[in-house]
């Protein structure tokens, strides 16, 4: 049974017997997420202002990536609604996975490049739109010197950021987590400099840190049966762990997937807050046993 | 958390200009050869720096039919290759498929590389007309992906284990095996991939970090323009290669009776959080990340017998990363070796720490330390215990290797010689 906004709901899995071996857990202190315009991004590069009250740097406003400005802006947030101060919030890290990260910086540049030479291209290129540069950014803008780093970067890479996420909070390099996710929607289907008439930047923040941090309440289970399903990015079921799914979940919309005999069925449900669990489970030897996703109020 | 104690390096691929086997490439680092010459590419007039250490050829494993492998970009080629001979180095190429192989990628620019080939294939009908392109690349060996290169290179290795792409700047490589030491240790999977590729000889990458004043301008002495700790150095040279190790549970390597290449011991991180390009001018936040490997190896800093640094060679990077040891090893940090490997391979971007883990684990087997080339008159203001010049045997049990990068990454992995 799964406790869902006082809420029951039964949700069994054909297929899951053996008790799983391959578990990662992590607190989920607090999220936000949000859907921005190219008009909103662009404005909200001068009316966004960190913990400490101050716009952000007239540098970082020039060269940021739009990515950069919609993730800032989810964990700006998420910061802001914790009801609770971060424990240790210096000696957090981040990491963040946004999708085909600087394309639109990097297709200017070959234009420039081209028309022009070596001379015309910006300094700030590799520094704010590589793969690396959402993370590096929230690092030094959130003044948190834990790790950071990014990941995946390609289309529906975001459940590798709750595998290296999950991953990292348990070891002691940090007290907890930024994990931050970005893409656009529709997502570009080439390297073009227009093309949609009001894409969407999406944007996802999450805080998590170690599961023996206070205040827990609920816990939600992300299970699937085999590794290249769950990267199965080449899908467009909604089963698949992606940022529009996980966004969709966390506000209460729930994920299932269709299930066959045997099969490589992800079965995912998640509360707002509490324990995240993302858990392989190990299909029966014998016979088809149902075992209930379960609860729960810590 | 769930602790299978040990993790051992037992394979290792790597491709780099300085060898594609880990005997020759430490060979070539014990005997000072420096891979640096004049770009050839790409069409390099007009870039502020002209130099460094390409990879030419990327050789192809007898596993891959040729009609399959020229289909391939080389920054796919790299990483097929060095995945391959890893497995195979190894010996779990076999049984690749029987087991669940996790794979930790370090790649920085993969988007960027295939987005700036694509562009330069078609570049003639866009923009330039008649003109010779930066790249020749024919239009027919050129497609956008669909799909992330890691999840290409397990789909046609077979291998069935959890994966992902990392991206730390030229931290990489450090943190695509601290990930992987992690994963085996919490149980997730017995065996690892893990490692960082990079061909960052490119006309943008060599154009941004060339007008971002970081890349040496001594483009008329290839081979002495890239001189770490030095007086007169003037900025990095890039270079290019990669390297992947294969990551095992020590219990599972016994086993199976691998043969160890080293342990991993410790490994630490933190961030600046002070600018994405200048390291912070305060030593303490990087001493942070040294002081976790070490607390995580359980050893002091006198118990370091070699560190390899990572010392670009670019005035402000050399004179801060000092400090950092200077502050983290105190008295020791005049009795451990120290070199730069960088004066060699140049600097791999984001593969720079797998090969410099592969070095350290070449130093570790041949019991000596590659030198730093070209160091002729050491800064004053890096007055570490150099290993200058020439190789110097040396009695190897613990090895440590800095590498930090853009975003203000800071990391340290510690390997142990395996008897």
């Amino acid at each position: 049974m799964i406790k869902y906004g006082g809420q029951q709901v039964k949700t069994s899995v054909p297929g899951v017997g053996a008790e799983a071996t391959q578990v990662l857990r992590a607190k989920l202190i607090a999220w936000s997420s949000g859907a921005f315009t190219r008009r909103q991004l662009q404005r909200l590069r001068t009316e966004l202002r960190l913990p400490n009250g101050e716009t952000l740097p007239a540098a970082f406003v020039r060269h940021a990536e739009e990515q950069t400005i919609a993730g800032l802006a989810a964990t700006l947030q998420t910061w802001s609604e914790m009801s609770q101060s971060l424990p240790e919030a210096q000696n957090w890290g981040v990491i963040a996975a946004p999708e085909y990260f600087g394309r639109e910086a990097t297709w200017s540049a070959l234009q420039r490049y081209s028309q022009e030479g070596a001379s015309a291209i910006s300094p700030h290129l590799i520094p704010n739109h590589c793969l690396h540069s959402l993370a590096g950014s929230l690092s030094v803008l959130l003044g948190c010197r834990g790790p950071n780093y990014g990941i995946g970067g390609g289309p529906r890479q975001f459940v590798e950021l709750l595998l290296a996420g999950l991953g990292e909070v348990q070891r002691d390099l940090a007290p907890g987590y930024w994990l931050v996710a970005t893409a656009w929607r529709p997502a570009p289907p080439e390297l073009s400099a227009s093309g949609f008439d009001e894409p969407i930047c999406l944007a996802l923040a999450l805080a998590i840190c170690r599961e023996d941090f206070p205040l827990v309440t609920w816990r939600a289970r992300l299970s699937w049966y085999s590794w290249p399903r769950l990267f199965d990015s080449a899908s467009s079921d909604e089963s698949v762990l992606g940022l529009d799914n996980f966004v969709r979940a966390l506000y209460g919309a729930r994920i299932t997937s269709p299930t066959k005999e045997h099969a490589e069925t992800i079965s995912w449900y998640i509360p707002r807050t509490g324990l995240l669990e993302l858990r392989r489970e190990e299909v029966a030897v014998s016979g088809q046993n149902e075992t209930d996703y379960q609860e729960v109020a810590a | 958390m769930k602790d299978n104690g040990g993790v051992w390096i037992t394979g290792v691929g790597l491709a780099t200009p300085l060898g594609s086997d880990l005997g020759e490439f430490t060979a070539n680092l014990l005997a000072g050869r420096c891979a640096i010459r004049r770009v050839t590419k790409m069409a390099i007039a007009g870039h502020p720096s002209q130099i460094a250490a390409e990879l030419v050829d990327i050789p192809r494993p007898q596993a891959v039919d040729e009609a399959v492998w020229v289909k391939h970009a080389p920054l796919e080629q790299l990483v097929l290759w060095c995945m391959i001979r890893a497995l195979q180095n190894g010996d779990l190429w076999e049984r690749r498929q029987s087991l669940p192989i996790g794979v930790v990628l370090g790649l920085g620019a993969e988007w960027p590389y295939f987005w700036e080939r694509y562009w330069f294939a078609w570049e003639h009908e866009r923009v330039a007309p008649g003109r010779p392109a930066a790249l020749q690349i024919h239009k027919q060996d050129c497609h956008l992906p669909e799909r992330p290169l890691v999840h290409r290179v397990c789909e046609q290795l077979g291998l069935d284990g959890p994966r992902v792409t990392i991206a730390a700047a030229c931290a990489s490589g450090n943190y695509a095996l601290g990930l992987a030491r992690q994963w085996i240790r919490s149980g997730r999977v017995a065996v690892c991939l893990a490692g960082a590729c990079d061909l960052p000889v490119t006309p943008l990458s060599m154009s941004c970090f060339g007008n971002l004043r970081a890349l040496s301008r001594r483009n008329d002495q290839p081979q002495a323009a890239c001189r770490p700790f030095d007086r007169q150095r003037d900025g990095f040279v890039m270079g290019e290669g990669g390297a992947v190790f294969v990551l095992e549970a020590e219990e599972h390597a016994r086993r199976r009776k691998a043969e160890p290449l080293a342990a991993i011991l410790g490994f630490g991180a933190s961030s600046d959080a002070s600018h994405l390009v200048i390291p912070n001018s305060d030593p303490e936040p990087a001493a942070r990340a040294l002081r976790l490997a070490l607390a995580d190896a359980r050893i002091g800093p006198e118990d370091i017998n070699y560190l390899n640094a990572h010392a670009p060679g670019t005035p402000v990077g050399d004179r801060c990363e000092t400090r950092v040891v200077q502050l983290v090893f105190g008295e020791a940090a005049k009795r451990v070796p120290v070199s730069s490997t960088k004066s060699m391979t140049g600097h791999g971007v984001t593969a720079a720490s797998a090969l410099e883990a592969a070095a350290c684990i070449g130093a570790l087997r041949a019991q000596a330390i590659p030198p730093t080339i070209n160091l002729d008159d050491p800064d004053p203001e890096c007055d570490l215990c150099h290993v200058s010049r020439e190789a110097r045997p040396a009695r190897l049990q613990i090895v440590a290797s800095n590498s930090f990068g853009f975003g203000g990454s800071n990391t340290m992995l510690i390997l142990k010689r395996v008897a």
